[in-house]
């Protein structure tokens, strides 16, 4: 099959330096897919723990990209982790 | 060996690819053939996947390249026989292309997550839950086990630009 891999999106740049910051460096990007009709300019994060793992589901006000964290860090440490850091005027953490 | 990747028109594309015997996998002839699929895609800029009917060979064997992976090291690359067990309900049109059908792309509808069941290249069973693009090589490359081609399937189907064939061909 023909494709590319995928960057993280630049409104999720953000949320990678603060795992960076935070010694989780293993950040891998998924696949952009376009959203349509969404106003909320807030960006929706959904931590959940998955086998060897972190998922972030994110949803921006145009693409959604899940970003997988292989961190031995659980998914309530991530959690707490960005909603501290991270802008409560752009971002909305969730956990799951 | 870098073997060429045949193209649409080939039988190969269209006949309905035959399991590999478990006990073969680590044959001497299963091992270069994998060799083979690894050197051949290596070649493509822009592949990311290669099924063994993709190089003339009617086996159910595909395997996926190592730079789409931050870690390659642990994943699986190679799957032989694979079975698609579940799919997820969602699913959406999404932007593809094929080695063998160049140079068209098209938009094709495929689940966002399939978990497959598949032997590595040491005959070891395993099973990967996968979503995002690897999901979407799943499918398309076991749809190559059954002749299907992502022509079969897609909408939108035009030729690329000249300006797009010279990007991906590096120029």
């Amino acid at each position: 099959m023909r494709g590319k891999k995928t960057t993280i999106i630049e409104a999720l740049v953000p949320v990678a330096k603060v795992l960076t910051k935070a010694g989780i460096d293993e950040i891998s990007a998924g696949y952009i897919r376009s959203v349509k009709g969404r106003k909320d300019v807030v960006v929706d994060i959904k931590v959940r723990e998955i086998s060897g793992g972190i998922l972030l589901s994110c949803t921006t006000k145009r693409y959604h990209q899940d970003l997988r964290l292989y961190t031995n860090r659980s998914g309530e440490e991530v959690f707490t982790l960005l909603s501290q850091s991270l802008s409560q005027e752009r971002f909305r953490v969730r956990g799951r | 060996m870098i073997k060429e990747i045949v193209q649409d028109g080939h039988p190969a594309l269209r006949a309905k690819a035959k399991e590999v015997p478990v006990e073969e996998i680590q044959s001497e002839a299963i091992q270069e053939l994998i060799q083979d699929m690894h050197d051949s895609l290596a070649t493509q800029r822009d592949g990311v996947a290669l099924a063994a009917p993709q190089i003339g060979v009617e086996k159910r064997i595909f395997v996926v390249a190592p730079f789409i992976f931050k870690h390659p090291e642990r994943e699986k690359l190679v799957y032989i026989n694979p079975r698609i067990l579940s799919k997820s309900r969602d699913a959406s049109w999404k932007h593809e292309g094929c080695l063998s059908c160049r140079w068209k792309v098209g938009e094709v509808k495929r689940n966002e997550e399939v978990e497959i069941e598949a032997y590595d290249e040491n005959g070891e069973k395993f099973r990967v839950h996968a979503d995002g693009l690897l999901a979407h090589i799943f499918q398309h490359e076991t749809d190559h086990f059954e002749g299907i081609l992502f022509l079969d399937k897609a909408r939108n189907l035009r030729d690329m630009t000249e300006e797009e064939i010279r990007e991906i061909q590096g120029e």
